[in-house]
């Protein structure tokens, strides 16, 4: 209301006008900023909180294309428990179940194959469908407001006279206050900057091509299978029946080349990459048997089911795009009553799919830990809370950045001893259960 | 475990205040010399740093003792849990009265979780800190009020009126604790919750508290501790019952200095909280 009142006069007043003031200003409106809103608003701790999400695009009337978007995003299954205690789950329409997932490399067909309990599957979604059913839960709460098509052009912290009281000026030098200012702003966060933290980061050198494809196969469709070759992995995720959507991930020189094709011969490379015969290596053929002798001795599981990736019939007209592939991370996630959540302060390669759900993590974290605080009497965004929250993202969040950036590594390499421990790694974990349990707990 | 002891030396010349008629009181408050006056000034103005001030860790064991008294007044039936759910104002309407408030490092919370809180303390300093806290984290319509007073005083005119009566880290500093504790009990309502945090008198709380504090690392002032006052649970208990109190629960509690965290631990050896309710 404040608000409103203050934006009609802006024009007349704009040196001497008097800040709006929201408890949370949150900066991003994207899958991890509408979400972050959205648990806030449903949590009744907060019910006297006032929310401002600023987001720079401008205001969308969703409305579902019979075309995939070529961005999707693989749903553990603890992240949909969360969207359903939100009842953000309610409002998608439109997912694919994946069942299982099978990962392989280039030089056996030896295969992983992570199954997801029936009762409680992975999905694929497309981020669009996210973003909206969080969008359509925001917009009936009544302490949040959306303001869409602007941008912080600048933040002053610890205004006041006690801290985290923050001043945010907007592109159009509106100003605002608030004592929480959360950071989803994505990899290239202002607020990051702003905070002035640490920030490690590289550049893979690579870039990741997505694209809608059709599938000569008209089964289910409900394995996603993920492949990984020198270049870089490439994976299908399943979209509906005949239909998956591709992330493929190729060094820079690569992507440039493959993107300049024509469609049919586009198709063509993708089959080579997910159909191409093993390589031949001796060190890892070496290795190979003599594990799978070793494994023999412990009563492995056999690779019984030959594999049997989908081939690809087509590519949806100008579904094709490409992005550049990093890692980032921050060291400090929070500082006076500013904190990052998402790709903001961290980043991982698309290729365990990962990447949101860690974020997602990150969002509930953070609710609990300042609906903790306010149970408890402290202020909203407490140094101790965020602390909290910090710290318990970032023991589940390392280690697994860590992995996925050494599977990055192990899987690119051109040392022959890494290619054959790497190819070996699909048996081992295959074989052994526990290696396996544990790489799943990690993965959901 | 460290920083409360700093508290407790400016704490000591006030509480003794408590277990003293009012006649003796301005004798007292006359022979509290100027250095010491000096120290509750330096303590002042950092009452509120949480980070690096000589009271972070009475900052901190708030994240215990704000649970400790959510949880006691869920298990008296004051509080429903899932009213502690429903709203941040839960404790809507419940009277609180903080003995020894200082500067309301622990009454400014429980009132923004809605509670009637009262603060006392006998150092005008220290509830002008109080207040001024208030007026910048409050909301003008909260019901807090602190007040520069003694036990004494305010029980004789505020009579069975309270809900919960909180005395955190100040009973060890007590000299006759049973007229004390008696005194607190009857502001409280029948069937209202007595809290206490405080000290143990054991081997484990003189090594800590009075060695390793004073002496090893010179933490606080030598002396500024009696070892000798810190009350046992059972002792605790004991003028609880012959107040008409029911002891329901004694916790230990351990402080962490290097995360400046608080633990529950069983252990009631070092610090402890314990619940006490008036009996009809």
């Amino acid at each position: 209301m404040t608000t409103k009142i203050f934006l009609n006069s802006r024009c007349s007043l704009t040196s001497v006008a008097k800040p709006s003031f929201f408890n949370v200003i949150i900066s991003g409106g994207g899958l991890i900023g509408q979400t972050m809103a959205c648990a806030l608003a449903k949590n009744p701790v907060f019910k006297n909180t006032n929310i401002l999400l600023i987001e720079s695009s401008s205001k969308k009337d969703y409305a579902q294309k019979d075309s995939y978007s070529n961005r999707v995003s693989s749903i553990a299954p603890t992240t949909i428990e969360f969207f359903e205690k939100l009842g953000i789950w309610k409002n998608i329409k439109r997912y694919q179940v994946m069942k299982d997932m099978k990962v392989w490399g280039y030089l056996s067909k030896d295969y992983i194959n992570f199954e997801h309990d029936s009762n409680n599957p992975a999905y694929i979604v497309e981020n669009d469908e996210i973003i909206n059913a969080a969008v359509m839960e925001n917009t009936k709460a009544s302490n949040v407001k959306i303001l869409y098509g602007s941008t912080i052009k600048d933040v002053t912290l610890n205004v006041g006279k006690r801290g985290r009281n923050h001043q945010i000026k907007l592109v159009d030098d509106s100003l605002y206050d608030t004592n929480l200012l959360i950071g989803a702003d994505g990899a290239n966060s202002f607020i990051r900057n702003v905070m002035g933290s640490d920030y490690i980061n590289w550049n893979y050198k690579q870039f990741g091509i997505v694209a809608t494809v059709l599938l000569s196969e008209s089964n289910e469709n409900n394995t996603a299978w993920q492949r990984f070759l020198p270049d870089g992995p490439i994976a299908i995720l399943p979209l509906e029946k005949g239909i998956s959507s591709l992330v493929w991930s190729l060094t820079e020189s690569k992507a440039k080349q493959i993107l300049k094709l024509p469609e049919e011969v586009f198709v063509d490379a993708l089959n080579e990459a997910l159909h191409s015969e093993p390589q031949k290596n001796e060190v890892a053929a070496i290795v190979n048997s003599c594990s799978k002798s070793l494994l023999g001795v412990f009563g492995p599981k056999s690779f019984s089911q030959p594999l049997i990736p989908p081939h690809i019939k087509s590519v949806v007209p100008k579904s094709i795009a490409a992005f550049p592939l990093s890692f980032g991370h921050c060291s400090q996630y929070y500082k006076d009553g500013v904190v990052l959540i998402g790709d903001s302060a961290h980043k991982v390669h698309p290729l365990a799919g990962q990447g949101v759900n860690i974020g997602f993590r990150d969002i509930q974290n953070l609710e609990a830990k300042l609906s903790q605080g306010v149970s408890d009497g402290r202020e909203l965004g407490d140094a101790m809370d965020l602390k909290h929250y910090e710290t318990e993202a970032q023991r589940h969040n390392i280690p697994l950045m860590a992995a996925i950036d050494a599977l990055h590594w192990i899987y690119t390499s051109d040392n022959t001893i890494l290619k054959a421990f790497g190819n070996v790694c699909f048996q081992f974990t295959e074989s052994m259960r526990p290696l396996k349990t544990v790489m799943k707990q990690l993965a959901t | 475990m460290f920083c409360v002891r700093v508290v407790r030396s400016v704490r000591l010349q006030k509480s003794r205040n408590f277990s003293l008629s009012s006649s003796k009181q301005d004798f007292i408050r006359s022979s509290v010399d100027q250095k010491e006056i000096d120290h509750h000034k330096q303590y002042a103005d950092d009452w509120w740093d949480e980070k690096n001030g000589p009271m972070r860790a009475l900052h901190s064991m708030n994240a215990v003792r704000i649970p400790f008294i959510r949880t006691g007044l869920i298990n008296t039936g004051r509080l429903k849990e899932d009213e502690v759910c429903a709203s941040p104002q839960y404790m809507h309407g419940i009277k609180i009265l903080d003995v020894g408030c200082g500067g309301g490092i622990m009454s400014i919370p429980l009132s923004r979780l809605g509670a009637e809180v009262t603060g006392i303390d006998p150092s005008q300093e220290l509830i002008d800190v109080a207040k001024k806290e208030v007026e910048a984290q409050l909301s003008a319509d909260s019901k807090i009020q602190f007040l520069t007073t003694t036990i004494e005083e305010h029980c004789s005119s505020h009579k069975e009126l309270y809900d919960a009566i909180v005395l955190s880290e100040v009973i060890e500093h007590v000299t006759n604790k049973e007229e004390f504790v008696h005194l607190c009990v009857e502001a409280l309502k029948p069937t209202g919750s007595i809290f206490f945090t405080t000290i143990n008198r054991t081997m484990a709380s003189w090594l800590g508290a009075i060695v390793t504090a004073e002496y090893i690392f010179n933490l606080v002032p030598r002396g500024t501790h009696d070892w000798e006052k810190f009350p046992t649970p059972e002792e605790l208990q004991k003028y609880l019952d012959r107040a008409g109190c029911k002891t329901l629960l004694s916790c230990g509690v351990l402080y962490q200095p290097l995360l400046n965290e608080w633990y529950w631990v069983e252990n009631t050896s070092i610090n402890y909280a314990l619940h006490a309710v008036k009996q009809v």
